[in-house]
């Protein structure tokens, strides 16, 4: 009996902060909400005018990866994904209107999930890239699936779907690799300062 | 086991690429066969694509022009010279437009063209109409143009 009114102790008495969202702390959300803002932004200071489909994943893809892989917490990539969409939306970014939140959450998930497969190892260079690679990817068919709900002529679509999903798995893996290469760099100096 | 997990995820990206492409080329095969993807050819290199969607767009395109100069247009209804034009064929002698299987072939000159339009039908494919002989179809899918310089 007493032993059962020490175990509540703790939890009762547990900071509200510790558990925010997806039982992430308040700091690492709000951590996580930098990260998100970063990646809306950076999409359009570093927009370059090359007419190269998926060049933007370097830097989305790479931003996403360092911010799940400094904060290794499942949730992490929704988190950011949320972030990015609904600052897109806001800074007007894309053609698809509020849909384009999708573009930005689709791939925050996909990356908890595939973080998950590769047991949090983002520091590692061949993580990075499949993970970027394939995260970058899931854009491209968001990005189809919106164009379809949009009622865009299929013909833009399916034409030159090969080629984009190259330029995206390239552009997404070297976004891993910078990742990767920060995030082995930055993890040992923030563990410690970065704790709840 | 992380390295098992590499090596699948690298033959899951080669798989990815490699079927993108696949994806795309058994599309334009089954899409020029069936008359839902309909290539455009110039000097023997498809330069574009049109489908039922992309006529739709352009006739709403088209539309929007016309009524600004204070004429009206119809819907899901392009002419073959704008369709042309926004594929980017402008300068040529004659076009053939091919249809799906049996149907007849036309080769068309510039000054031809004026009253034949390119309309969308339900089934993803597109039909050629003659507007000044009383809308008639000439042909019902068109499968193929090819510009002749």
């Amino acid at each position: 009996m007493e032993g059962a009114k020490k175990q509540e102790i703790p939890t009762s008495m547990e900071n509200p902060a510790d558990r925010f969202i997806f039982n992430i702390g308040l700091a690492d959300v709000i951590r996580l909400t930098m990260f998100g803002t970063l990646i809306s932004v950076s999409r359009f200071v570093f927009q370059m005018p090359i007419g190269v489909p998926g060049h933007t994943s370097v830097y989305w893809m790479g931003l996403l990866m360092l911010g799940k892989g400094l904060i290794p917490k499942f949730g992490a990539g929704t988190i950011m994904g949320i972030v990015s969409g609904i600052l897109a939306i806001v800074f007007g970014l894309g053609k698809e209107g509020p849909l384009m939140a999708f573009k930005c959450i689709i791939p925050g998930m996909l990356l908890d999930i595939l973080a998950l497969l590769f047991f949090n190892k983002l520091e590692s260079i061949w993580v990075g890239v499949i993970i970027g690679a394939l995260i970058s990817w899931s854009k491209l068919l968001t990005s189809i699936a919106l164009g379809i709900i949009l009622d865009i002529p299929m013909v833009f679509l399916a034409m030159g779907f090969g080629y984009a999903t190259l330029l995206h798995v390239v552009f997404g893996a070297a976004g891993g690799v910078l990742a990767a290469v920060l995030i082995k760099r930055l993890k040992p100096r923030l563990s410690a300062s970065w704790q709840n | 086991m992380i390295n098992r997990r590499i090596v699948i995820g690298i033959l899951l990206l080669t798989l990815v690429v490699g079927g993108a492409f696949l994806f795309e080329r058994v599309t334009k095969i089954q899409g020029s066969q069936n008359g839902k993807l309909v290539p455009v050819v110039q000097n023997d290199k498809t330069i574009a694509y049109l489908d039922a969607g992309v006529i739709r767009q352009l006739s709403c395109q088209e539309c929007e022009l016309k009524q600004g100069q204070g004429a009206s247009g119809s819907d899901n209804e392009v002419s073959l010279s704008f369709a042309l034009g926004s594929a980017g064929i402008v300068d040529y002698e004659y076009i053939q437009v091919t249809g799906l299987g049996d149907s007849e072939e036309f080769k068309l000159k510039q000054e031809e063209m004026e009253d034949i339009s390119l309309s969308s039908n339900s089934n993803g494919t597109f039909a050629m109409v003659n507007k000044s002989g009383g809308n008639r179809v000439m042909i019902k899918e068109v499968a193929r143009f090819y510009a002749a310089d």
